[in-house]
């Protein structure tokens, strides 16, 4: 057993010295320690209810920050996909058509995912003014059963 | 009379199970498994780091250090099971990752998140779920045979000492 506990920390140091190697010369490198994003304290927050309040009564267009194939698997009621990763080209498609002075709620999946922030930081320089944050995202939504739209349910 | 281990369907299932073909099949499609999900992992740091932060089970700012290890981390393992080198810390990695896999797996359904599963990258978009659980089990158990077959074949079978066999055969009664 201290043989192959011995062998396996040999593997071990051999992924972690490979890992970080190729972390390294990567286009976009992983900081070790991801640090906390405190970019939600520049937008107002809305909770579930806010949100599904807004959605009912038409008040505001909500925005998935998602990746498109997230997006496709579910997302809230008449959400556009507009996705931080692929910002510039979703923007151009669909982003146009959005009006400046109407309230937008972005979320992500939830918690502390950075690219509901992203997504408002491009929004904000795209003169959009009237913007929301909800930050409890995807996940919230779905643990708390609220109701999600699949591609094809869509009126 | 009963009848010896080897000649009962148990028994000689289970010598096809210790079959060094059988044994080195099971390995190969360990050690590809573990490679593929690596290799697919390895490109994509940022994904494997979303997808270890669904589980809420690390703290935040931790989930990059297990992104950025664990594909190189399969995929070495996954080649020292394939090739037979360091057998014994590949099959306690091997059986330490799908135990953690199972846990992480079985948290999710139980705490009723809505996540994919990770396993072999993000572009597959799986979810978690009892298909994903069943599959991480089955590799866990394949994990434990090779183990119990390399055991096996790494135990020296002793060889009995001739005067000790002669003296028996004098000793036993003649039919």
């Amino acid at each position: 057993m201290k043989q192959a506990l011995k062998q396996a920390f040999f593997i071990c140091l051999a992924g972690m010295v490979a890992g970080f190697s190729i972390n390294a010369v990567s286009q976009n490198p992983l900081p070790f320690w991801r640090l906390p994003d405190t970019r939600g304290e520049k937008w107002p927050l809305l909770d579930a209810e806010e949100v599904m309040l807004r959605i009912e009564e038409g008040s505001a267009i909500v925005i998935d920050a998602r990746e498109a194939q997230e997006y496709r698997l579910g997302h809230l009621p008449g959400a556009v996909n507009l996705p931080a990763a692929d910002f510039e080209t979703a923007f151009l498609a669909i982003g146009e058509s959005l009006p400046r002075d109407f309230p937008l709620i972005v979320y992500c999946q939830g918690g502390p995912c950075a690219e509901s922030h992203d997504v408002l930081d491009y929004l904000s320089q795209y003169d959009f003014q009237d913007l929301f944050l909800y930050p409890g995202g995807w996940l919230e939504w779905k643990q708390r059963d609220m109701p999600c739209e699949t591609p094809g349910e869509e009126p | 009379m009963n009848a010896k281990p080897a000649e009962t369907l148990g028994g000689k299932i289970m010598q096809g199970i210790y079959h060094p073909a059988t044994l080195l099949g099971l390995r190969i499609i360990l050690g590809a498994v573990l490679i593929y999900a690596g290799w697919i992992k390895i490109f994509d740091m940022p994904g494997m780091a979303k997808s270890i932060e669904n589980y809420r089970i690390l703290p935040v700012a931790m989930v990059n250090i297990p992104a950025i290890v664990m594909p190189p981390v399969e995929i070495i393992t996954g080649l020292c099971l394939i090739l037979g080198i360091w057998m014994e810390g590949a099959l306690v990695i091997a059986t330490g990752l799908f135990a953690v896999f199972i846990v992480a797996i079985q948290s999710a359904i139980l705490r009723g998140l809505d996540i994919e599963c990770g396993c072999f990258g993000t572009s597959d978009a799986e979810k978690v779920g009892t298909r994903v659980l069943v599959r991480d089990f089955l590799l866990l158990f394949v994990t434990l045979l090779i183990w119990l077959g390399y055991k096996r074949e790494s135990t020296p079978v002793p060889v009995p000492d001739p005067e000790t066999k002669d003296l028996a055969a004098e000793s036993s009664p003649e039919v």
